[in-house]
């Protein structure tokens, strides 16, 4: 069976995340997708919800996290919203993994979500609009089956 | 945070019993691995084995670790699921740390 689109909304604290990334893996996996990509898309969900909840909300339970899946074609499209602090959309382009072949103590611990997310995903963007921040992640894979047609 | 440990050899092993090391769990799970190294231990075999999951926090945390065992620490890594391999490649950090599969191959392994 195949689903084609599914939404989710958590509350903004961190034990939350786990449920909306285990339910996009099941997504993923419902509509062909192996379960190692399946996983991969957890990681990003789960990244994108953990920087909204960390950064967007300052850690401040009691709002909302909207995860979207949808699967359209070849193409898998993912967004994660919030209506927290935004972050300068410019900061997508510039971020990648880093090499580490410094000391140990320049790499640093955190800071590898986006980056994450960008390795994995086909494609990332991120809109701020009026309140509502949006980070959209398509994951194109062919030979993917068909969706089911909404009527 | 659940986690065992056993001391094989000169080695302590802690084992992570949680199936997910995630942001919500990053912080004690440092906490209690920094335990460890305040009170002296400088060689750590963290057996992975049990986690199916681990997010960006995770690893960070791991890392942390490892940065307050200092240069004369040892922090090897053994177990690592597919899922969780697949990170440490992601990020390089498959460079950092030495990675077995087991246990027995990490405290078996030459220094």
């Amino acid at each position: 069976m195949c689903i084609s689109e599914m939404t989710i909304c958590i509350d903004s604290r961190l034990e939350s995340v786990s449920l909306a990334g285990t339910l996009v893996r099941v997504f993923c996996e419902g509509v062909g997708l192996s379960p190692a990509e399946s996983g991969e898309i957890e990681l990003c969900i789960v990244e994108a919800a953990n920087n909204s909840i960390v950064h967007g909300y300052a850690r401040s339970p009691g709002h909302r996290v909207e995860v979207f899946a949808q699967h359209e074609s070849d193409d898998l499209t993912f967004e994660v919203r919030d209506h927290g602090k935004s972050m300068d959309p410019r900061q997508i382009e510039k971020i990648r993994l880093e090499r580490h072949d410094g000391a140990l103590d320049s790499i640093p611990e955190g800071g590898r979500g986006l980056a994450i997310i960008k390795a994995i995903m086909t494609r990332v963007r991120y809109r701020a609009d009026a309140d509502i921040n949006r980070l959209i992640m398509t994951k194109h894979v062919q030979g993917l089956p068909k969706a089911l047609n909404r009527k | 945070m659940r986690i065992e440990s056993k001391v094989v050899g000169r080695y302590l092993v802690v084992k992570v019993l949680e199936p997910r090391l995630g942001a919500d769990r990053a912080v004690n799970f440092k906490e209690a691995m920094w335990k460890f190294v305040d009170q002296g231990q400088k060689s750590l075999v963290l057996d992975l084995s049990s986690v199916e999951f681990i997010d960006s926090t995770g690893l960070g945390a791991i890392l942390s670790v490892l940065k307050r065992m200092g240069t004369d620490g040892e922090l090897l890594v053994s177990g690592a699921s597919d899922a969780v391999d697949s990170m440490f490649k992601l990020t390089r950090m498959n460079r950092i740390f030495r990675m077995f599969s087991t246990v027995d191959d990490a405290i078996s392994a030459p220094v």
